[in-house]
């Protein structure tokens, strides 16, 4: 039995192994959109389209920072009602992320994922923007 | 020796169904958890947003008021809400409430008249629900639903909070 034992341990690994890739999943879906939402509302700050795309990338590149392969976040900002942001009612922003499982890097076999998520944030409509 | 023969597999079997179970209660919970957070922001945005739509007429007499258009189907906060991916999002029947902001805290429709002390200004109340598909559908998690509820106030830049006026 107790060689029995021996063979299925990889097996129990494997198990074990696939609850913390799950949980690692879950972990970082939630982080990704969280930082959505803080670059969306970073964007809506900003007075002119420049600093609203600079000031979303920083924001998401802070709460996101050594969670992506490769560095950095990718983060898109993009006016909503209008083409203009001077005009425009809302600011969306997605920001997608390629994770590294952690539980799958340990047994030296990277399994990388990408998570995208999307924000939108009201922009003030008393605030002079360009 | 022959009779304990294959029961690790049994062993193997019982252990992967536990696992499942397990893996069901991290990755649904962990996502039921990350829907909370989402609805939450979304309420907060949708809140601002419908806290922005100023009366411009009532403005220039120096008085600030939300109209009730705020809150309606065609209003920025709805606006907000469907411009989410997905639209996995929304706000039920009476989830959008403009009001007023109470001393403790609150923001309540207003009654009239109004409470001790009065108002500290207008504010609204946004609740938004989630509707999730998890990842690994294991007995009672199908699909869930789940929501927040936030506010956003009216501040004065200089004048802070007094009678709805600055």
């Amino acid at each position: 039995m107790a060689v029995e034992f021996a063979i299925a341990v990889p097996g129990f690994l494997v198990l074990l192994l696939l609850v913390a890739a799950g949980g690692d999943w879950v972990s970082s879906s939630g982080q990704v959109g969280a930082a959505a939402s803080d670059a969306a509302r970073a964007a809506s700050l900003a007075r002119d389209w420049a600093s609203a795309a600079s000031d979303a990338s920083a924001a998401a590149d802070d709460d996101l920072k050594g969670v992506c392969v490769g560095g950095a976040p990718r983060t898109t900002p993009a006016p909503i009602g209008s083409t203009d942001f001077a005009r425009a009612a809302d600011v969306q922003v997605t920001v997608s992320c390629t994770v590294n499982l952690q539980a799958f890097k340990v047994i030296g076999f990277p399994v990388t994922t990408t998570f995208t998520s999307t924000a939108v944030a009201p922009l003030d409509p008393f605030v002079q923007r360009s | 020796m022959t009779s304990d023969r294959g029961s690790v597999s049994l062993w193997l079997i019982i252990f992967a169904l536990a696992v499942i179970v397990l893996l069901g209660f991290v990755v649904d919970g962990g996502q039921y958890m990350n829907a909370r957070e989402r609805a939450a922001d979304i309420a907060q945005q949708a809140a601002r947003a419908a806290v922005d739509d100023l009366s411009t007429a009532a403005l220039r007499q120096g008085v600030f008021t939300i109209p009730a258009g705020a809150c309606q189907q065609n209003g920025p906060a709805a606006a907000l809400v469907s411009e989410y991916a997905g639209n996995e999002a929304t706000i039920p029947a009476g989830g959008c409430v403009i009001g007023g902001l109470t001393a403790a805290g609150d923001c309540e429709a207003q009654a009239n008249p109004p409470p001790a002390g009065g108002y500290l200004g207008p504010c609204v109340k946004v609740t938004v629900d989630i509707t999730v598909s998890p990842a690994i559908p294991v007995g009672t998690f199908g699909a869930f639903t789940t929501g927040a509820t936030e506010q956003a106030t009216l501040d004065c830049g200089s004048n802070v909070r007094t009678t709805g006026v600055c």
